[in-house]
């Protein structure tokens, strides 16, 4: 039999080791669980599984893609992260920022505001050696080989985030990750995960990006959240990757009692995404709100799926998820409610709306309700429409172009999605990023000089 | 390049001479010597033979659904698929018949001799002497109201032209199924031009031949047509055959009309698994009103196809799960026509740690433009044991559309309780007032007799309701 | 006008038999019937199934889906009966030489 040495730069189990190696041993010991369930599980198959059914990812191939930048100038590419940067300055420049790339941690600044404070803000693979105990209640979250997709996550993450904060404690601070990536075939597998004592607060940003262009590029990103009872997380996550990624998430937040989550997520970029947004509501008195913005064109798609679970007695959750889709884009929400039977006295929401802009553009909704639990309240809608002509005539008739109007009226659609968004310096942001994607000014990714692979 | 070519024709082998009749009439179990004995008992032409043995050949091949509501009860084995020995067809003694079943024939009113048959004491009901008089009138219109075996021989052309071409053999498991072992159902086919004023009642034609497990239906309206067929009834029926598998196939022609109403109470024995589907073509439209009572699990989604300009769907949907029983039900609308409109309204009450489950789905083709969908969707859980879900697929394939679907699940509302109450109203009958105001929407389409009926079952299932 | 590919031989696909081939990652279905050769997208247009698994009917010209059993006219590409409402694309077939030759059709496929 012929040996072949696996790269380590490849998605192989060689590139696992090189990273249970750097870890300590439970996180090692976990890495090699993921990979094994990794090897064993099939690809998603948009002809057998459910949940893939309107995705279609045959054409990803796995081994096409480098967890590793091939060896040379690190400085190159730093353009990339000067321009994450701006982005946070524009939009919360107090911020305590991380840059992330495929070469590890590329930035860490004004730490020292939360650090006083008692919180932990560090790289997860740092935290995995000092806080071992902290870190695993937030991969708890995740049970090794739940699924495919989160199993090449849980083995093959790199650089990471994690945030702790105790008892009490406000942050004064938010923290923001920027995940950035360069280069042809790159994977990378941004991993923020946060857990907050009782009654701590946090807010929290996850921006993705990479240069706007075709460039192939695979993200398998995941966001896990602890809440302690009365504990409070606003987490926004702005993707920007550019138009040839493939972009898999999992953002899951387990509540306490009385805890508030409040989740923004604005999907600009990739060429497909398929995101899970989970929420359990485990505690008596827990809240969720979710968020979502999507602007699809071109050849996107965009699939987000959703799951409200209510455990606990008096709990409330809403999402509301806004799309606009045109020329030969797809988007697809399915979403479920699942009130378990002891749940009494849940509020239960869920509203996805798309706005259909024409070409050949396509939108499926998908929201289900499952109520074992009689005294509750719970309602979904879900909306496909054009824009309307009453309201296209009001504009013109007022001596609006057309094309000024339409625009207006997308921007129009979106704002009270993004009137939902916890930060405001992140709705300013998104507000700004959507205005140039209507008005067809940008492409996915973002613009950053040429040169570097990160 | 090199290809690998594979056979797909198929040959079936079965023919009449094959088979000994009187041997397998009375077996349990399905083969291929039951369903040639089903085809030659009723003297059938070879292409009906051929398609129930190619039918016969999906079913086997198929595996069950794994969606929807639990099967796992279902023994394919210990089910008689055409004609039962005659001790089975006796029926049960009339002392047999729970209490529960007899008091509510009592408070609903129903005639003696529909008791007994309805509670499978009787295998005979005399409904004939209705059913010739009406008859008569129908056919001077040129209006065939019959079974789907005299469609078959009378009018074997029509009959050919349409049958299987709406849901197809091997559409899904349990059309496959019906269309090897299919008995009895009705054949309706209305002429050009004609209203028919009056609605047609499968109950005219009723004995336990006919009200079969595997009822067949085909409704065929010419333009600018006019048609009402209504099924089932509201009191409780029993059945000791424990599964139904019904098709029900519709195609309304050119500015046509169609409304077909079915209000079904099987016993707490029964598996109503169903098939219904329509074509609307050109201005036609297609209603379905769906009541679902009875039975254990009910799988039905009625769907209209609407394949012409400016045809329009409406389903109105009805479900009551009491204890042990599981409402899976539903609607699909299908624009493959631009100009076309559809409208789906679902009201489900679960109680006793009943479940009602609404799965839709609403597709939309990407020629079809302009085209208006609106969907609501309303279930109330009356205590904590009860469960609701609902599963509603949109797939939106043009951008000039207007889509909307809205879904609420809650229980009553205690303002409302309390508004009654506090005129004096008791609790258990201000909950009945509330729950028939909430089938409302539904019950105001039914003819008055049925209407009736069915308030006075509603009163009926929610005593002892406040508990 | 595409152009025409040369598929295979003629003794490959015997009367009553299927082939599929993927043509520019299009896959496409050959069948034989009584001698007669068509070719049709191998795509239910609609759902995910391939025709060329289905099942020939000579006598009527029609191949059956096997995941929901519309019928497709293999010279016209129009299903017979529902569920599937869109027609697929027929393709020129003809025999040259003890060889089979495709053009594909010029419509946009599905």
């Amino acid at each position: 039999m012929a040996t072949t040495i696996e790269s380590a730069s490849g998605i192989t189990g060689a590139a696992v080791e090189t990273r249970a190696a750097a870890s300590p041993a439970w996180l090692a010991e976990r890495r090699r669980a993921a990979w094994e369930a990794f090897t064993a599980l099939p690809m998603p198959d948009h002809m057998h599984d459910e949940d893939w059914r309107r995705t279609d990812i045959s054409k990803l191939n796995l081994a096409d893609f480098s967890v590793e930048p091939p060896p040379g100038d690190a400085v190159a590419g730093d353009a990339l992260i000067d321009v994450m940067r701006t982005l946070r300055a524009e939009a919360a420049p107090d911020s305590a920022f991380l840059a992330i790339t495929r070469r590890g941690l590329r930035a860490c600044d004004e730490m020292d505001m939360l650090t006083a404070q008692g919180v932990i803000v560090s790289t997860l693979e740092e935290a995995a050696i000092q806080h071992p105990e902290l870190v695993q209640r937030a991969f708890a979250a995740v049970r090794v080989g739940e699924s495919k997709l989160l199993a090449m996550w849980d083995a093959l993450w790199r650089t990471g985030v994690f945030v702790y904060v105790p008892r009490s404690v406000d942050a004064r601070v938010p923290v923001w990750a920027a995940y950035s990536v360069a280069g042809d075939n790159a994977a990378i597998f941004p991993a923020t995960l946060a857990v907050l004592d009782d009654n701590a607060s946090l807010t929290l940003v996850d921006s993705y990006a990479s240069p706007a262009g075709d460039a192939p590029l695979l993200s398998s990103a995941a966001a896990l959240f602890v809440l302690g009872d009365d504990a409070r997380l606003d987490y926004h996550n702005v993707q920007q990757w550019g138009a040839g990624a493939w972009h898999f998430a999992t953002h899951r937040a387990i509540l306490g009692r009385n805890a508030r989550l409040r989740v923004f997520g604005a999907a600009l970029g990739s060429r497909l995404q398929k995101v899970y947004w989970d929420a359990l509501l485990d505690g008596d008195g827990g809240e969720a709100l979710l968020t979502g913005v999507c602007f699809g064109d071109e050849s996107q798609h965009m699939d987000l799926q959703s799951l409200q679970r209510h455990r606990g007695q008096s709990t409330h959750s809403d999402l509301l998820h806004k799309v606009a889709v045109r020329d030969r884009a797809v988007s697809v929400y399915s979403g479920l409610i699942d009130v378990e039977k002891q749940a009494q006295h849940t509020d239960g929401y869920v509203q996805n709306r798309n706005l259909m802009l024409g070409g050949t553009a396509k939108a499926s909704g998908i929201p289900r309700l499952e109520i074992k639990a009689n005294d509750v309240r719970c309602s979904h809608g879900v909306t496909a429409g054009h824009i309307d002509d009453d309201m296209r005539f009001y504009l013109e008739s007022r001596g609006v172009r057309r094309d000024d109007a339409d625009r207006l009226i997308v921007r129009g659609f979106m704002q009270d999605a993004l009137d939902r968004t916890p930060h405001p310096g992140v709705r300013e942001l998104v507000a700004r990023l959507l205005d140039e994607e209507i008005h067809g000014r940008s492409q996915a990714g973002v613009e950053a000089p040429e040169g570097g692979e990160l | 390049m090199a290809v690998e070519a594979h056979e797909l024709t198929k040959d079936y082998k079965y023919g009449f001479h094959d088979v000994d009749i009187s041997v397998f009439r009375t077996e349990k179990g399905l083969s291929p010597e039951v369903v040639a004995a089903i085809s030659a008992h009723k003297n059938e032409p070879e292409w009906m033979l051929k398609f129930r043995l190619k039918a016969l050949a999906h079913f086997e091949k198929r595996a069950m659904p794994t969606w929807g509501a639990d099967l796992s009860g279902i023994d394919f084995n210990n089910i008689y698929y055409y004609v039962k020995p005659m001790e089975e067809q006796a029926g049960r003694d009339w002392d047999d018949v729970p209490d529960s079943i007899k008091e509510t024939f009592d408070k609903l009113g129903i005639p003696q001799a529909e008791r007994k048959f309805l509670a499978g004491v009787s295998a005979q009901y005399d409904s004939e002497v209705v059913y010739h008089s009406i008859r008569a009138d129908l056919e001077k219109l040129g209006v065939i109201f019959g079974d789907c075996d005299t469609g078959l021989r009378d009018h074997s052309e029509i009959f050919r032209k349409y049958f299987g071409t709406v849901i197809p053999p091997n559409d899904n498991k349990f059309a496959a199924l019906n269309s090897a072992v299919w008995s009895g159902g009705s054949f309706v086919y209305v002429p050009k031009g004609v209203r028919v004023d009056i609605p047609l009642q499968a109950y005219f034609r009723i004995n336990s031949d006919n009200m079969g497990q595997f009822e067949r239906t085909l409704i065929i309206a010419e333009e600018g047509s006019y048609v009402h067929y209504i099924e089932g009834c509201t009191a409780p029926t029993y059945s000791s055959d424990s599964l139904h598998s019904a098709v029900v196939e519709i195609i309304a022609h050119k500015d046509a009309h169609v409304r077909y109403t079915t209000i079904q109470n099987w016993s707490n024995n029964v598996y109503n698994l169903v098939t219904k589907r329509a074509i609307a073509y050109e201005g036609a439209t297609v209603e379905w009103i769906d009541g679902n009572l009875g039975s254990k699990v009910t799988m039905k989604y009625p769907a209209i196809y609407l394949m012409g300009e400016r045809a329009h769907g409406e389903v109105l949907s009805a479900a009551f799960a009491g204890e042990g029983q599981h409402q899976d039900a539903g609607a699909k609308c299908v624009h493959v026509a631009p100009h076309t409109t559809s409208n789906i309204v679902s009201r489900s009450i679960s109680k006793d740690g009943g479940r009602t489950s609404y799965r839709g789905h609403i597709k939309v083709y990407p020629k079809a433009h302009d085209v208006k969908v609106n969907v609501r969707c309303d279930a109330l859980l009356l205590d904590e044991a009860s469960q609701s879900d609902t599963y509603p697929y949109s797939d939106i394939e043009n951008p000039d559309v207007s889509f909307g679907h809205e879904a609420t699940v809650s229980k009553i509302g205690e303002d409302q309780i309390f508004y009654l109450t506090s005129r004096g109203i008791p609790e258990a009958e201000a909950t009945a007032l509330i729950v028939n105001g909430f089938f409302e929407p539904f019950v105001k389409e039914l003819p008055m007799e049925y209407a009736v009926e069915l308030n006075r079952l509603l009163a009926v299932q929610m005593e002892g309701s406040v508990g | 006008m595409s152009d025409w590919i040369t598929i295979a031989a003629v003794d490959d696909i015997p009367p009553g038999h299927a082939a599929r081939v993927e043509i520019d990652g299009v896959p496409i279905a050959i069948f034989n019937c009584d001698g007669e050769l068509y070719a049709i997208d191998d795509t239910c247009s609609h759902a995910e199934a391939s025709l060329s698994e289905g099942e020939l009917d000579c006598d009527f010209c029609t191949v059956e889906c096997p995941l929901h059993g519309s019928a497709f006219d293999l010279r016209s590409g129009e299903p017979t009966a529902l569920p599937a409402v869109l027609p697929v694309r027929v393709h020129q077939v003809r025999v040259e030489d003890g060889m089979i030759h495709l053009q594909l059709s010029e419509e946009e496929a599905a």
